[in-house]
């Protein structure tokens, strides 16, 4: 499975471009485990999430589903440490909302979400999707469990991180935290700015708000940010509309 | 090809588990990994393996069945995800001299990517020869395992490798008759050694070269593995907080944006010239614009 797995990686990293690291990883694992699609994101609660590698756009869509939501089975993983099975009628009961975003953007019918760097404190999550409701439960979880220590071992051994404990992280370099997810989830953040001034509102309550409007319009958060950041939505759009 | 071999030359790995001793064991040299039974019988020195001063013990001498098994026993206890890795350096060397009769003294070191990063003593000697008080080069080099380096510290003794003058003067004056300095077998980015510091008048019972590889590939697991564990939380909580911190300077940029009717990269602009006007840092600047316009950070959003 590892020497699968090390194999197909090195046969898609093409590139060495390190901000494209996590999508060949997503690539690689998706392409040695039985699944249809494989994303990494790093989490610290309480609220950020970084989408950083996924193996198909399809898989990167299902993570801005959860974002967008701010729930699911990975924030479970996340949170318990866990490995948290999702057939379908595991998301009907518990994610419905969830259940009907995924299925009408990725296609995807199930998921099983496993914790990055679960032998200390985790850092991450990596989400196994299927085209299948009932594949999730019948998916044996070790091998994914032995594959995401590798994938965590290989993150942070290329994470951007000071080499002695008091030097400085070099913010200019370009790392796999820059990646082509990252760099979208980004601009959320930049919105979430913008309306912590322009509505004098905390960034609890301006995740809220966005949250609640790309629910209502079916949209994205990251779409949302960039309506904001172009001009094409406004602060005040958020207020309730006082006529009615 | 095994993944972590694959993973090595394209990405450091710091972090290695129990599951990759055979991986490590490989480093040696073809047929040099003895079983405990064929070490100890001293039948397997490695010919011309030693560099060594003075009169030779047989290579597998001073090391007997029932203490390497103690060791082994020993090893098999130590917690690494529990304790800080100087701590179970400490405790490693301890039981070296346990298993090793002969050496009044033993140390063990780590480094990373070549820079020390540990070094603990079993007993007091730590006070005068923990390399870190000394300038670089002090303590001989150690040859690939499992050779080991004999440095006899006598005045009309020369160690053929290593040099090491200063080392020798400092160990003798202590009362150091011998040091043996072997390498542990290298995991990923990190490399180890062990010093056993020999006093007694006596050389017929220092432990042969078989017999301290022998000590070495058992204690390079958990000394390894628990440098490596302590670096990969230390990295997983720099990650977050480099995480964090892009998202208060994102946060930062999307505050200026509003308040100047600027682009993105404009705020950009604008708060790395502010860190440089005032001498500090961008992620504390955009700490501060945030803390000036709202109530809690994006990193306190729940």
């Amino acid at each position: 499975m590892l020497e699968d797995f090390a194999e197909a990686w090195i046969r898609d990293a093409g590139t060495r471009a390190p901000e494209l690291l996590p999508d060949s990883l997503a690539r690689a694992c998706a392409s040695v485990l039985d699944v249809d699609g494989a994303g990494l994101s790093i989490i610290s609660r309480p609220s950020l999430r970084l989408p950083i590698g996924a193996s198909s756009p399809a898989a990167a869509a299902a993570e801005r589903c959860q974002f967008a939501l701010g729930d699911g089975p990975c924030f479970r993983a996340h949170d318990t440490q866990s490995v948290v099975v999702a057939s379908a009628d595991v998301l009907a009961r518990e994610w419905s909302v969830l259940q009907q975003d995924i299925l009408s953007r990725a296609g995807y019918r199930s998921q099983v979400c496993l914790p990055l760097g679960h032998s200390f404190a985790g850092f991450g999550v990596l989400d196994l999707y299927f085209l299948s409701p009932v594949a999730a439960s019948a998916f044996d979880p070790a091998g994914a469990l032995r594959l995401a220590d590798e994938m965590s071992d290989v993150l942070l051994a290329a994470s951007p991180v000071p080499e002695g404990p008091d030097e400085d992280e070099d913010l200019g370099a370009v790392s796999w935290l820059d990646a082509p997810g990252a760099q979208r989830r980004r601009r959320v953040w930049v919105a979430l700015g913008m309306l912590n001034f322009e509505l004098r509102m905390s960034s609890a309550d301006a995740l809220a708000v966005l949250r609640a409007r790309a629910f209502a319009q079916g949209r994205t958060l990251e779409d949302l940010a960039d309506d904001m950041i172009e001009g094409r939505l406004v602060s005040e759009q958020f207020l309730p509309d006082p006529g009615r | 090809m095994p993944p972590m071999e694959v993973f090595r030359e394209r990405v450091p790995v710091p972090c290695l588990r129990s599951h990759d001793v055979d991986d490590r064991t490989r480093h040696d040299e073809p047929g040099d990994v003895p079983s405990p039974a064929r070490a100890v019988r001293g039948r397997d020195a490695v010919p011309g393996g030693c560099a060594v001063s003075g009169e030779q013990p047989p290579a597998g001498a001073g090391l007997d069945d029932a203490a390497l098994a103690r060791l082994v026993a020993g090893l098999s206890t130590v917690s690494i995800a529990t304790r800080p890795t100087g701590e179970v350096l400490r405790h490693v060397a301890g039981l070296v001299v346990a298993a090793l009769p002969a050496a009044a003294d033993a140390s063990l070191s780590v480094a990373h990517r070549g820079t020390v990063r540990f070094v603990e003593f079993a007993g007091r000697l730590a006070s005068v020869l923990d390399e870190r008080q000394h300038p670089r080069g002090f303590l001989p080099s150690a040859p690939p395992p499992p050779r080991v380096l004999s440095v006899d510290t006598a005045p009309g003794d020369t160690a053929p490798e290593g040099g090491g003058a200063e080392f020798r003067s400092v160990a003798r004056r202590h009362g150091v008759r011998r040091a043996l300095i072997a390498a542990l077998p290298p995991a990923g980015d990190f490399t180890g050694t062990l010093v056993l510091y020999l006093t007694g008048a006596d050389a017929a019972g220092d432990p042969g070269e078989a017999a301290v590889a022998e000590v070495v590939r058992h204690v390079a697991v958990p000394v390894l593995d628990a440098a490596a564990y302590e670096e990969a939380v230390r990295r997983a909580e720099q990650l977050t907080e480099a995480m964090r911190s892009r998202a208060g300077i994102e946060q930062a940029k999307g505050i200026l944006v509003a308040v100047h009717g600027c682009s993105p990269d404009e705020a950009f602009v604008r708060l790395s010239r502010m860190s440089q006007q005032s001498n500090r840092k961008l992620r504390e600047v955009a700490e501060d614009v945030v803390a000036g316009y709202v109530r809690g950070a994006m990193t306190d959003a729940g």
